[in-house]
């Protein structure tokens, strides 16, 4: 049995023959490259990967497909009982002018035909005796009504403001205007999935376009662009929602306008006409938790 | 030497792997569009054991709730006919939320009167979300059976509130300027009705003219302006014992009268030498304070929620125009810039709008500006529209449309109209006469 050879390089005190001078020259470009290898590529493994090499889900798809979801028109209560046009060349009268047209009387005492609600003992304003939470008695569970008809917007007007404003361009120079829009995909960059899995755009559009249809923007609610409310979807794989939860707990308590703009949004997504949701059943896994965030921001 | 060769490429292999693997994150989805429709409530008679007076109350409570409700634009009462389930079923068998899901009822209005020993009635609603199959809210109520429409309001302001999250405004009061006559000789008298037009009562009889009524926000009193002695000046009205009181015996004409948010002090304009400025009047002390002192007219003050600042009209800067300024006249700032003319500005109960009539190229229209000025939005016009005052939650508006009428022109309608802030559901308040100059009174109390 022969041992491999041993050799001790320096500070043994063995000289190293001249036959070994080839390998640990070799050895030593090895290492050198090695190391020089190492310095230029390392660097770019801890780096973002280039922009250029995450893929970029591209689809042909029809022009108005992709225009119409933030352009959908919401249906506008029409204005009752109002009168006939007004004539539009007759010049308005003044408001009524400050002149006496009675004769002067200071010693009126107008009679007091109102019945005074706050002393009368027979019209105290009712005061709630109780009020109590009675546990919800236990509802039979008739079948769920079938709803298969997906609402789909029709886009009919041009602007998103859902509120009404009869010179919209005469507003003044001091209006703020400069607010960004909130982004409209708010999928982290960078991520990679395989393309195919992806939820297109046109696929997010048509979800949009469904709760467009079922959502209720709380349009005359003090600050009303502030009440955006996110809310984490669980699904199932039938795109029915398992189980919704408002992300701001807190403020759902605490903020009875966001509680309500909060419940309309749960709403929404609890609509019949908006179950089950537009999404591509075979990409589940890719919308089974997803935060939907209800912004009304764009509308006010 | 291999082993560490091999750990060598192991290891870069897992550094090159997993910096490049990708972090798993939820999808996120911004929903941008929605829609403003009106939420469909169902809203069912009230089940009631009481057969004394019939079973009126237990209809007429909903119907008013219903009436209420669909007023304001913002819910849609189902037809009753469309109901699967009945009153008497749900109070024997609970709700079967899927058949007013079938309806696409999305909040459901149920509730019981019945008569109490002592002879008074109890009310009893609660509110359900559908969707949930949850209670939202539930109160009762016992008072006499005149009382009934308050406990309706009282009912309407819980629903709204519950699923708006703003304070209500049905069980409140509009007084306004009832106008009959012909234009030479028109009869004005100042009126006050229930926010739905009921209970219409006259205050004065209307032998002097009444002009800008305005509401008291703390107490059952109303301050006008009022042409007695040949002379306009600001009057104080108590609701309760019908007195009427001279507001400070002024050496010239004052008007425009509005109350602090405490009801303690009054704002006006006074005319004086051919200058119009504001003051003050504190109720309690009776003593004025000039407010403003520029050589300019300015009027129609309205005091802030928090009576901190003031908003009024003045043509200092060469056109009639907005401006707030503190309520002891300091930091005076102009918040309108637009064509034409502004005026009548009415701070919102809310704090976050201000009202105002706009004139221009011939037309009226009320609008509503933010106090820092921006976010300006005319919501109506018409030939002659003027006067707004905002419900007592901040959300809606009523004011007065005028056009002319008969042969010529010569004639003049005024009539009462509500409108929601985004600008929608113009309504039609009726009046059994004409009516102006409405002011809408805070929540009763």
């Amino acid at each position: 049995m022969s041992r491999p050879a041993s050799f001790h390089i320096g500070g043994s005190g063995i000289p190293a023959s001249a036959s070994m001078q080839g390998p640990v020259l070799g050895s030593v470009l090895f290492h050198l490259a090695l190391v020089l290898s190492f310095s230029i590529s390392l660097p770019y493994v801890t780096k973002p990967l280039p922009e250029i090499s995450t893929p970029v889900s591209v689809e042909i798809v029809e022009i108005d497909e992709l225009t119409q979801t933030d352009f959908a028109a919401p249906p506008r209560p029409q204005v009752k009982d109002q009168p006939p046009p007004e004539p539009k060349n007759g010049k308005p009268k003044p408001a009524p002018k400050m002149t006496a047209e009675t004769p002067p009387d200071l010693t009126e005492p107008a009679p007091p035909e109102v019945e005074t609600i706050e002393n009368a003992p027979d019209v105290v304003p009712p005061k709630p005796l109780q009020r109590k939470i009675l546990k919800k008695p236990e509802p039979p569970k008739p079948p769920e009504p079938e709803v298969t008809k997906t609402a789909q917007a029709k886009p009919k007007k041009d602007f998103q403001s859902l509120l009404k404003n009869l010179m919209p361009e005469e507003a003044p120079a001091t209006e703020d205007q400069t607010q960004d829009p909130p982004p409209q995909n708010t999928e982290p960059a960078g991520q990679i999935t395989r393309l195919n899995d992806r939820l297109t755009m046109s696929e997010q559009d048509a979800l949009r376009r469904q709760l467009a249809q079922c959502w209720n923007v709380m349009a005359g609610a003090k600050y009303a662009e502030d009440l955006v409310v996110e809310v984490r979807v669980q699904m199932n794989r039938d795109r029915t929602v398992q189980n919704a939860q408002i992300l701001n707990n807190g403020r759902y308590n605490a903020d009875t306008h966001y509680r309500a703009a909060a419940d309309a949004a749960l709403r929404a997504l609890r609509n019949p006409r908006c179950s089950p949701l537009a999404l591509p059943e075979e990409k589940y896994e890719q919308w089974k938790t997803t935060v939907l965030v209800f912004d009304p921001r764009q509308m006010l | 030497m291999r082993k560490f060769l091999a750990f060598t490429l192991i290891s870069f292999l897992a550094i090159v792997f997993f910096s490049v693997h990708p972090a798993h994150a939820e999808l996120r989805i911004d929903i941008t569009s929605g829609k403003i429709e009106p939420l469909p409530i169902a809203i069912t008679t009230f089940q009631t054991d009481d057969n004394t007076n019939g079973q009126g109350l237990s209809f007429d409570i909903p119907q008013v709730i219903a009436a209420n409700l669909e007023r304001s634009g913002l819910f849609k009462p189902l037809n009753s006919r469309a109901f699967v389930q009945s009153t008497q079923s749900i109070h024997q068998e609970g709700i079967r939320f899927g058949e007013w899901r079938a309806i696409n009822a999305q909040a459901l209005v149920t509730g019981t009167v019945s008569r109490q020993g002592d002879g008074r009635t109890r009310v009893e609603f609660r509110l359900w979300d559908v969707f949930s199959e949850k209670q939202l809210t539930g109160t009762a109520y016992t008072t006499t059976d005149q009382n009934w429409r308050r406990i309706a309001h009282i009912i309407s302001d819980e629903i709204y509130s519950r699923l708006t999250g703003e304070d209500g405004y049905f069980d409140s009061r509009i007084v306004y300027i009832s106008e009959s006559g012909p234009p030479q000789n028109r009869e004005k008298r100042l009126a006050i009705m229930d926010q739905d037009g009921q209970n219409h009562k006259y205050l004065t009889n209307g032998r002097n003219l009444v002009l800008t009524p305005r509401f008291s926000p703390s107490q059952q009193t109303i301050a006008y302006m009022s042409y007695e002695n040949n002379r306009p000046r600001v009057y104080i009205y108590n609701i309760n014992t019908g007195r009427q009181e001279l507001l400070g015996d002024f050496p010239g004409m004052t008007f425009a009268p509005r109350f602090s948010p405490d009801g303690q002090k009054v704002v006006m304009s006074m005319a004086k030498d051919g200058n119009t400025d504001i003051y003050v009047m504190d109720l309690r002390s009776r003593r004025p304070e000039r407010v403003t002192s520029s050589p300019s007219i300015d009027t129609s003050p309205s005091y802030s929620p928090d009576g901190n600042q003031i908003v009024f009209e003045s043509d200092r800067g060469g056109s009639q125009q907005l401006y707030t300024m503190s309520a002891g006249g300091a930091n005076v700032q102009r918040i309108t810039f637009g064509k034409g003319r502004y005026g009548n500005p009415v701070w919102s109960p809310r704090g976050d709008w201000i009202a105002f009539t706009r004139m221009h190229q011939g037309k009226f229209y009320i609008g509503i500006i933010r106090p820092d000025g921006s976010g300006e939005r005319l919501i109506t016009t018409a030939y002659h529209v003027e006067g707004p005052s905002w419900s007592p939650n901040g959300r809606a508006l009523v004011y007065f449309k005028e056009r002319p009428q008969g042969p010529g022109g010569t004639q003049r309608s005024a009539k009462l109209y509500t409108i929601d802030i985004t600008g929608f559901n113009e309504r039609w308040l009726q009046t059994p006469r004409d009516g102006s100059d409405p002011a809408w009174s805070p929540l009763n109390k």
